[in-house]
């Protein structure tokens, strides 16, 4: 275990933390990382810039209602009435009429694939624990937007072009959260 | 009609370093394109070079480094007092010096200019290389799901294989291709030939794209010298002169992409440079373009206007693209042979056609009687194109 985590997330500014778990490391992603090249040690938590997910808290951002809805379940995003647009990611200001009063808007957790693929080598820091991984374009329902996202509980020979899936919250150990796609369940 | 750069700029010596898994560092690498472009030039005083314009990616995640430009004339000996800077777009920052040199040189601002494009991308720890080449995409939105190059492209070319039935083996083509053309690169990351049947077994990165399907991983420099039209002749007698530019970006995150199998800003750039340069894409003598992945040059064929959409597998079934074919394609070796240290591609780029129109490369992969070619680059999720069109000439048919 990491003995820094306790005392690193006291001295961050930015709060960040992150618990290792070891166990909860699978056994064919263990037995993929073991491939790799042997790494230097990563630190854990990562440092801010080696880490991607964003920020999430109102000290460092202003679209922290995001990330507080995603946490309850919620795919939100800004919305500008006077263009009637949707925009994603959440922006502050609206890039075609510049109004900065703009809503949130509740999306669809629903949505189907565009295309897919899986990362089998070369992740980034923080994500080599989980190769291979399926990654997918999701048409977002009831929107113009296809967006990228990790797809979980499915394997790469899983998935197939035009296949429902459904938004995930998934949660990092810190508190912070970020959306992911999974099959549809079967109802 | 914006006549541009036309005719106002040349390229008139290049220098390049030995590409590879290199063990040094990126100012060392720096030196040695630095020092073959002098020697190309020996009677050039280094005092006459008045602005230098350094072509780096990600010398702060790569080197730990900012504030390149003034290492790169202090290792260099130079003492600029024009236009001092780096230029940064990700994949495209080589060519995105040239372009900001020539319009220095174009408006009168610089006189002589020297464009150093360097990255040094092995690292001890390659974890911490691939996360610095993934923040080349939108870290925080697209960054989580694992957005690197290699699935980006992947993803890129599911689509493109399920709209217009391109193949895999297509795609191995095009590596094969441009490993092939490497193998009389003395610079090259790759200098033996991979045939099609070992690109099509290669380990899998991210389906449908094998490793020979993807770009190396390369430390390398190269360097062009750039000054006007007029005082070219002061340097040589066979340049490379600027006939028409255009660069396009359109989208940042994925999800505002304008397709993701029609490259919208590599039709616009290459209209736009086409359009100054008074030429169609069929007067192309050669094209240098940016196949960072084996999808890219397929989709390039058709966007840049040598093909019709969804045509481009079998464009290169056909032959097309090779030395002695309609339109020879990268004949340097491409990204895929070459390597693809970010902020230097685009100037090897340029440096391959000086070199052409000089006669200069082994004879293997000279482009016969070239009069015009192109040099394209695109950059993060071929959001952006940037294109360069060079003509033997300083006018078309001159």
């Amino acid at each position: 275990m990491c003995t820094a985590c306790s005392s690193g997330a006291a001295r961050r500014p930015w709060g960040v933390s992150r618990v290792t778990t070891p166990t909860a490391a699978k056994e064919p992603a263990a037995k993929a990382a073991a491939k790799l090249p042997p790494a230097n040690p990563v630190p854990e938590p990562l440092p801010y810039l080696l880490d991607f997910y964003p920020l999430q808290d109102p000290a460092y951002t202003q679209i922290a209602p995001f990330f507080d809805a995603l946490k309850e379940g919620r795919f939100i995003t800004s919305y500008c009435k006077h263009c009637d647009r949707l925009h994603f990611p959440p922006r502050i200001a609206c890039d075609q009429c510049t109004a900065d009063e703009l809503e949130w808007r509740e999306m669809s957790k629903k949505g189907k694939i565009y295309a897919f693929t899986a990362m089998m080598v070369g992740a980034p820091m923080g994500m080599e624990q989980d190769l291979p991984f399926a990654i997918a374009v999701v048409e977002v329902e009831g929107t113009r937007f296809k967006i990228l996202a990790r797809v979980d509980d499915a394997r790469y020979e899983d998935l197939k072009i035009g296949m429902p899936l459904e938004l995930k919250v998934h949660k990092l150990a810190d508190g912070r959260v970020f959306y992911r796609y999974r099959p549809m369940a079967m109802s | 009609m914006m006549s541009g750069l036309k005719g106002k700029v040349a390229v008139v010596a290049a220098g390049h370093s030995r590409w590879g898994i290199r063990n040094a560092t990126w100012r060392e690498l720096a030196q040695e394109a630095g020092r073959e472009l002098f020697k190309a030039v020996p009677d050039l005083d280094r005092k006459d070079i008045d602005s230098l314009f350094v072509g780096a990616a990600e010398p702060e995640r790569f080197a730990f480094q900012s504030h390149v430009a003034p290492l790169v004339a202090d290792m260099l000996g130079l003492k600029p007092w024009r236009v001092v800077q780096r230029t940064e777009l990700a994949c495209s920052s080589g060519q995105s010096a040239v372009r900001s040199a020539a319009m220095a040189v174009a408006t009168g601002m610089s006189e002589i200019a020297l464009c150093i494009g360097v990255e040094k991308m092995n690292l001890p720890n390659m974890a911490e290389a691939q996360t610095s080449m993934a923040c080349v995409l939108d870290r925080e939105f697209d960054g989580p799901a694992g957005a690197s190059a290699p699935p980006f492209f992947a993803l890129t070319a599911q689509r493109h294989m399920h709209e217009y039935g391109t193949t895999e083996e297509q795609m191995a083509l095009v590596s094969e291709k441009n490993h092939e053309n490497s193998t009389s690169n003395p610079y090259a990351q790759f200098q033996k030939p991979v045939p099609r049947d070992k690109v099509m077994s290669s380990r899998m990165v991210a389906p449908p794209l094998k490793l020979f399907d993807c770009s190396g991983i390369t430390d390398g420099a190269a360097a062009v010298l750039v000054t006007s039209a007029e005082r070219a002749k002061e340097f040589t007698d066979q340049a490379a002169y600027i006939l028409g530019s255009g660069q396009s970006a359109i989208g940042g995150n994925l999800a505002n992409l304008a397709s993701w199998t029609t490259w919208e800003p590599a039709k616009i750039a290459s209209h736009e440079a086409y359009k100054m340069a008074g030429i169609e894409a069929s007067d192309l003598d050669f094209v240098e373009a940016h196949d960072c992945f084996s999808i890219s040059e397929i989709i390039e064929y058709e966007d840049l206007g040598f093909c019709k959409k969804g045509e481009g597998g079998k464009f290169i079934e056909e032959g097309n693209p090779y030395i002695g074919g309609k339109i020879p394609f990268n004949p340097r070796g491409g990204l895929l042979g070459m390597g693809h240290p970010f902020g230097a591609t685009g100037i090897s780029q340029i440096a391959e056609v000086l070199w052409q129109f000089q006669s200069k490369v082994p004879k293997k992969r000279q482009v016969a009687g070239a009069e015009l070619a192109m040099t394209h680059n695109l950059s993060g999720a071929a959001n952006v194109h940037s294109v360069l069109v060079w003509g033997r000439a300083p006018t078309v048919g001159g």
